[in-house]
């Protein structure tokens, strides 16, 4: 019935061509897609979208233990907030930290599940299911539970980490503590972090990586080109929508991260381990200043969201001048 | 595709939403309580208590718990343990909606902002439900006490005394306990020496932030946390008194503690570092010298002989140094369903019989009748005396906010780990109780 299958929607930046059904008897196709993607629509305007609109609100409320515990309604306070945060130099610092732990665990996963998922297509197919099986439990362990199980092996008193540097000549790891100093501290978190997002990542590269036809490589092989130029060449650019995809993604996962930086730190983060996504969480139900932590959450999305248009914007730009 | 993002959105808002659908939840009355009994109801009476109570007194819940089940006989009841890092996170949730806890057990320093903003329900007629309430401890009374009315039920105290190992005191050839402080410091670094080949040796295990040591050493100097003046509070520790007590528990920990200055006394539990061996004094609750050889809970049995315990000493020539008055309160929450349940409950568990149960744990009793007992009971006597000349944290609505933004915790935890000077932690500490305690 339609016409326009060759482009993956979302990508094309033209509008289809219209389509001209001869006979219109039957409903418009367009009316049947937006019949179709109704249900969809409709559960995430209930499940995320009212969230959403709730935090949005509770934003320029004024929201205290009394009204929590009352059930009376709210003061509205406009953009006071928003106000208030802007206003504090301690905000600017957990953006600044936010994103430097962002680009860092970003960087080092999507460098990790290249070098992993390059490995995979080079393996003996029982290795390459030895990797795969060990990366689907890894990516099924809970944030929690995995960063209790990194916690004990970086643990001060009893930890398997320090006496196992400690085991080196002439090196005293007793009672190292890792996190001391903010820098080793993001270290650990760091490893967790990027521990448990590369098994999505590489996957998902691999998947891509076995797309990109033999024949191109092959080619590429025989004109005498090195893996390095082959990958840079060839490979890189056909996965390119793939990249694009896990970038995003992981950004956005890296910038909220919250489980690992509170499990790591026993549920009182110090100031200097306050990530947006923590210190959202410590306004609002640490120091019980709900609409404050909304305010910051809101930001937070904000921000994510410029990043996101950006940024899709800017791979889709490159993709087109190739 | 943000889903991850969405969560903590939906977390916020999971809460406003519970928020406002509870409506009429202050409809709770503040009459008095009949807790006659009811051998039909039936339905499920939710405790919270604090993990203490699980490693400590087992015995004790479960006593209450029957001497309940003897005028409900067919309530359940579901005691689920909270640990004191986050359970005021917790209980703020659950009280939005309307699944709440019934009895709740709240420490004495926390209490002010929760008495104030009706969470929990007024008990100021029914204080005949409880075993000698017309005795009961001063300082968790008070703690208990807002605007005139009572709002909740004292349920132990305990204050802190010094336990240390015999064994390791003779072999270091200290004949009787320290009585001041640099005798303390004397003998600590006899002991280091005695132990200088163990590597995880602590002659005195002091986390950097166990901020109710520190405070001891403020109050023992003569300082304090906030006074109030003309209706504003005014924070003490940027005092020349309180640098000085600071500067002396740094001491402390620097010369004689191997104990990391990012850690708390609660994480891990000192008593099972203490049980592991390598420690020979540690400044902690009563019960906690008992956890260190129990069979079980970290505990380490074969120490069972060589636990002893004495008052802290004091550095300004004091008998003792001045210990928190730790403790805690039951409180019945204000939506809770079954107030008379909650109330039969609580008072099984602060009976006289109970607090005996309590006492032969560690701690002090509830109330001044039976601190009396307490202080003739030469293994008690040390705790009992402590808990006569002890500190308090500021009565303000604020306090809650201090301890649950940890100012107090990160600042000494910067002065022991040596990130910052004594007079400059001090400095930004004071400026955060101030802030906190006078409100934005």
């Amino acid at each position: 019935m339609t016409t326009d299958t060759d482009t993956p929607v979302g990508l094309d930046r033209e509008a289809p061509p219209p389509v001209r059904p001869r006979r219109r008897s039957r409903l418009a196709p367009r009316t049947v897609g937006y019949l179709l993607i109704a249900p969809t629509v409709v559960v995430l305007a209930v499940v995320q979208g009212y969230p959403l609109v709730k935090l949005a609100l509770l934003s320029v409320q004024d929201l205290s233990q009394r009204e929590l515990f009352s059930g009376l309604p709210a003061p509205f306070v406009g953009l006071r907030n928003y106000a208030t945060i802007l206003g504090d130099p301690d905000f600017y610092l957990v953006v600044a930290r936010t994103v430097v732990f962002t680009v860092a665990n970003v960087a080092l996963t999507l460098v990790l599940a290249t070098a992993l998922a390059l490995v995979m297509r080079a393996a003996s197919r029982w290795c390459r299911l030895l990797l795969t099986v060990v990366l689907v439990c890894v990516w099924a362990m809970p944030q929690v539970v995995s960063t209790l199980v990194f916690n004990w092996l970086f643990d001060y008193e009893f930890g398997v980490v320090n006496w196992l540097i400690g085991r080196l000549p002439g090196v005293d790891f007793n009672g190292h503590d890792w996190y001391a100093n903010a820098v080793s501290g993001f270290g650990v978190i760091t490893l967790i972090v990027v521990w448990g997002a590369i098994p999505f990542v590489a996957i998902t590269l691999y998947a891509g990586l076995s797309q990109v036809p033999r024949e191109l490589t092959e080619a590429a092989v025989v004109d005498g080109a090195s893996g390095r130029q082959i990958f840079v060449r060839i490979t890189y650019p056909i996965l390119r929508p793939i990249y694009t995809i896990v970038t995003v993604l992981s950004v956005i996962w890296d910038f909220q991260v919250f489980n690992q930086v509170w499990v790591a730190r026993g549920g009182r983060p110090e100031p200097e381990y306050q990530t947006l996504g923590v210190y959202s969480f410590v306004r609002a139900f640490g120091v019980n200043e709900y609409s404050l932590g909304a305010a910051i959450a809101v930001v937070t999305v904000l921000l994510l969201l410029i990043f996101t248009v950006f940024y899709i914007r800017q791979s889709l730009r490159t993709g087109e001048a190739d | 595709m943000k889903h991850r993002l969405m969560a903590a959105a939906a977390l916020a808002a999971v809460l406003v939403g519970a928020a406002g659908c509870g409506t009429g939840g202050t409809a709770a009355g503040s009459g008095p309580i009949d807790t006659k009994g009811d051998p039909n109801a039936s339905g499920t009476l939710k405790v919270w208590l604090q993990v203490d109570a699980q490693s400590g007194w087992p015995n004790a819940v479960k006593a209450a718990t029957t001497s309940f089940h003897r005028t409900y006989p067919k309530v359940k009841v579901q005691v689920s343990y909270q640990s004191w890092t986050d359970h005021l996170t917790k209980l703020d949730a659950a009280l939005t909606g309307s699944d709440v806890p019934d009895v709740v057990e709240m420490g004495d320093t926390e209490t002010t902002s929760y008495l104030a903003n009706g969470a929990f329900r007024d008990l100021t007629r029914s204080t005949n439900l409880f075993a000698d309430a017309a005795h009961w401890n001063t300082g968790l009374k008070a703690s208990c006490t807002y605007a005139g009315h009572v709002y909740c039920v004292p349920y132990y105290s305990g204050s802190r005394i010094v336990f240390y190992r015999k064994d390791m005191f003779a072999k270091a050839g200290i004949s009787a306990p320290p009585r001041t402080l640099n005798e303390l410091m004397a003998d600590g670094a006899k002991l280091n020496r005695t132990y200088r080949t163990d590597p995880k040796f602590s002659a005195f295990y002091l986390p950097g932030k166990f901020w109710y040591s520190a405070m001891s050493f403020v109050l023992d100097a003569g300082g304090d946390i906030a006074t109030k003046k003309g209706g504003r509070w005014v924070g003490g520790l940027d005092s020349k008194a309180a640098i000085r007590g600071l500067t002396q528990w740094k001491a402390l920990s620097d010369k004689l503690s191997r104990a990391s200055k990012t850690n708390d006394e609660a994480h891990p539990q000192q008593y099972t570092v203490m049980a592991a061996g390598h420690v020979a004094m540690m400044y902690g609750l009563g019960w906690e010298g008992s956890s260190v050889y129990a069979d079980g809970n970290g505990g380490n049995p074969k120490l069972k002989d060589s636990i002893g315990s004495f008052a802290m000493p004091s550095g300004s020539g004091k008998d003792a140094m001045q210990s928190f008055a730790g403790g805690s309160d039951l409180a019945i929450t204000a939506k809770s369903a079954h107030p008379d349940w909650a109330a039969a409950w609580t008072a099984a568990m602060t009976s006289a019989d109970n607090e005996q149960l309590l006492m032969k744990a560690g701690n002090v009793p509830n109330t001044t009748t039976l601190l009396k007992q307490a202080a003739a009971d030469p293994t008690l006597a040390p705790a009992a005396a402590s808990a006569k000349d002890s500190w308090m944290v500021p009565i303000a609505t604020g306090w809650p906010k201090v301890e649950k933004s940890s100012i107090l915790q990160n600042g000494l935890s910067d002065i022991a780990s040596g990130k910052r000077s004594v007079a400059a932690a001090c400095r930004q500490m004071n400026d955060q109780v101030e802030q906190s305690l006078n409100g934005s």
